[in-house]
């Protein structure tokens, strides 16, 4: 206990970073009760209302309350951060494992595979990837996480073929240990720090990229209060109502920002050989 | 007889680039042969890159091999079925090298001890008892069951990756560089655990060091590699006092001597460096040796018996 307080006290970025992804799940856990609206309730009377006292952050063109849709816009973004790794990191633990410890052929498909997926730019990647699934979140999410898994598999498999030289690994299977023990039991939970430290990194990557593809219009659809689909909406009254743009973009900051500190933080504390890269 | 080695060559493929890879053999193991006598402790050196420690793996079978045979009590383990290998290898122990890496990190030393008794079959209570009685045996408190590897020094490591060892009870034990991490004073108590371990629970251990120390104070008899040929085979006292084979003489003479006032007395010969070309028509020792002659850059010397249980690789020598 002692310790995790003293590695607070040092740390500054995990510090920050926890209060603020902290804070950001909070917010969208009790969105429905800090929310004075729901986030699709329009209302006639207050089209594109500036910031009041009544509505923290103005209406929008159909007068529902941005500062309501920006708190539910939050759920969005940790739905997209909690599916959109969770998927990266079942496809690249995976293959990074299998590559990493068998090497040969299985290794040099896999790595193939890799940079092939990390030499394409991820957005064009991933338009590609909608054009076959169809639009949507969720299938935005899908898209995203097919082509990012590359750096989960790199990290993986480096630290594998590296520990299963290792001493504990030979004498384990002097004993008789089977592979897929050897695998999960010996190699996984030491690669797991620097996973920790991956998911955090990769998480405001992911946001960013489902909300390019929002603002797009291919990923959340209306009335969602995706931050991306509702910057995209917003270019049309950027120069009457910027009100619209700034808030759901100072969301989209703050969490990206949040994730990067607490990133951050976590390589400086789990994995600082990362730090070089 | 424990284990015979009979004829062994293993080798690896090596070269860069993608039309040489695998072009280039190098010979990790030439020819080897040796055996391994009940309760016997056999100290094999050499120096890095002598093929060593690939005899360990080639004798567990974690590791293939070119030609040969390995007999384990009279079973070839490199040919028998994966059912047959595991048994047999139940025969073994094996304590690395570095402390540090013989235990996996994220287990607690606990789980690490049981861990060869639970694949084994044997219950999580009984396994629990054994453990105990394990660290009873390597002279460490029992509290340090529940501690994780960092949390522990180098000796107590090297202890607890004895103790791991000594749970499935092996006829023997490969030792791989046991203390060369470790200061010299604890290097001696582990030395001393081994020697009242091996005599209390008649155990053959197979001793891979390069330090000629450990080799002289543990060793019944040694075999001496050089580039993955075995060049002198003989018992201690036979090496000490009458090495016969010129690359036995002179890691003799290389190895520290403790008392400074013998230090003058001392005859180093200037020797070149190791060449690792493999050339199969000739001694390796080619180009290293003093005691040259035509017939060593014609032919191979084989290992042949000199002397009562004394067997030399060198033309010289007849």
């Amino acid at each position: 206990m002692n310790e995790i307080l003293y590695i607070y006290k040092k740390n500054r970025y995990l510090r920050m970073g926890t209060i603020m992804v902290g804070f950001l799940v909070l917010v969208a856990i009790f969105a429905h009760v800090i929310a004075p609206f729901d986030y699709d309730e329009a209302n006639r009377d207050v089209r594109l209302e500036p910031p009041s006292s009544d509505h923290w952050f103005g209406t929008d063109e159909f007068g529902r309350d941005v500062f309501s849709r920006v708190l539910y816009g939050s759920r969005i973004a940790l739905r997209v951060a909690i599916l959109g790794v969770s998927i990266q990191v079942l496809i690249g633990v995976t293959l990074g494992l299998i590559s990493g410890y068998f090497g040969r052929v299985t290794d040099q498909i896999v790595s193939f595979l890799a940079d092939l997926t990390w030499s394409l730019p991820p957005i064009i990647m991933s338009m590609a990837v909608i054009s076959i699934i169809g639009k949507g979140l969720d299938n935005t999410i899908i898209a995203i996480s097919v082509v990012s898994w590359a750096q989960y598999a790199r990290v993986v498999r480096a630290k594998t073929s590296s520990l299963k030289n290792m001493a504990f690994v030979e004498t384990a299977l002097a004993y008789n240990e089977s592979h897929p023990s050897i695998l999960f039991r010996y190699i996984l939970p030491n690669t797991i720090p620097s996973i920790i430290v991956l998911v955090s990194l990769s998480i405001p990557n992911t946001i960013m990229s489902t909300t390019a593809l929002s603002f797009l219009g291919l990923g959340a659809q209306p009335p969602s209060p995706d931050w991306g689909l509702a910057l995209s909406s917003s270019i049309l009254y950027l120069l009457n109502a910027p009100w619209l743009a700034v808030f759901p973009g100072i969301a989209l900051v703050y969490t990206v920002f949040a994730f990067n500190l607490l990133g951050e933080g976590l390589r400086d504390l789990l994995d600082p050989r990362l730090r070089a890269r | 007889m424990v284990i015979d080695i009979d004829n062994v060559t293993k080798s690896f493929r090596v070269g860069s680039g993608f039309f040489l890879q695998g072009r280039k053999k190098i010979f990790a193991l030439d020819e080897v042969s040796f055996h391994l006598r009940e309760n016997e402790i056999l100290g094999i050196v050499g120096e890095s890159g002598s093929g060593k420690t690939t005899v360990a793996r080639c004798i567990l079978a974690l590791t293939g091999i070119d030609e040969g045979r390995i007999e384990i009590h009279g079973d070839d383990i490199q040919s028998a079925s994966r059912q047959k290998r595991r048994e047999l290898r139940n025969h073994f122990a094996i304590v690395f090298q570095d402390p540090a890496a013989n235990l996996n990190p994220r287990q607690r030393v606990k789980n690490s001890i049981m861990r060869p008794l639970i694949l084994k079959g044997v219950s999580q209570k009984e396994a629990n008892k054994k453990a105990v009685e394990a660290m009873e045996k390597v002279k460490l408190d029992a509290r340090y069951l529940q501690s994780f590897p960092h949390e522990l020094s180098g000796g107590q490591q090297q202890r607890i990756a004895i103790a791991r060892a000594l749970v499935l009870e092996p006829d023997v034990m490969i030792l791989d560089e046991p203390t060369s991490a470790l200061d010299i004073s604890v290097q001696a108590q582990i030395l001393n655990l081994l020697l009242d371990l091996q005599e209390e629970m008649k155990m053959s251990y197979i001793i891979i060091t390069h330090d000629l120390n450990v080799i002289r104070y543990v060793c019944d008899r040694v075999v001496v590699m050089y580039m993955g040929r075995v060049v002198e085979i003989a018992s201690m006292k036979e090496i000490d006092e009458n090495p016969r084979h010129p690359y036995t003489r002179m890691l003799l003479e290389s190895s520290p001597v403790l008392d400074p006032r013998d230090r003058e007395n001392r005859d180093i010969q200037e020797i070149g460096e190791a060449k690792y070309i493999y050339n199969p028509t000739s001694c390796n020792l080619v180009g290293r040796c003093p005691h040259e002659s035509d017939i060593c850059s014609q032919a191979r010397p084989p290992l042949e018996e000199v002397q009562d249980d004394h067997f030399v690789a060198c033309f010289l020598q007849k």
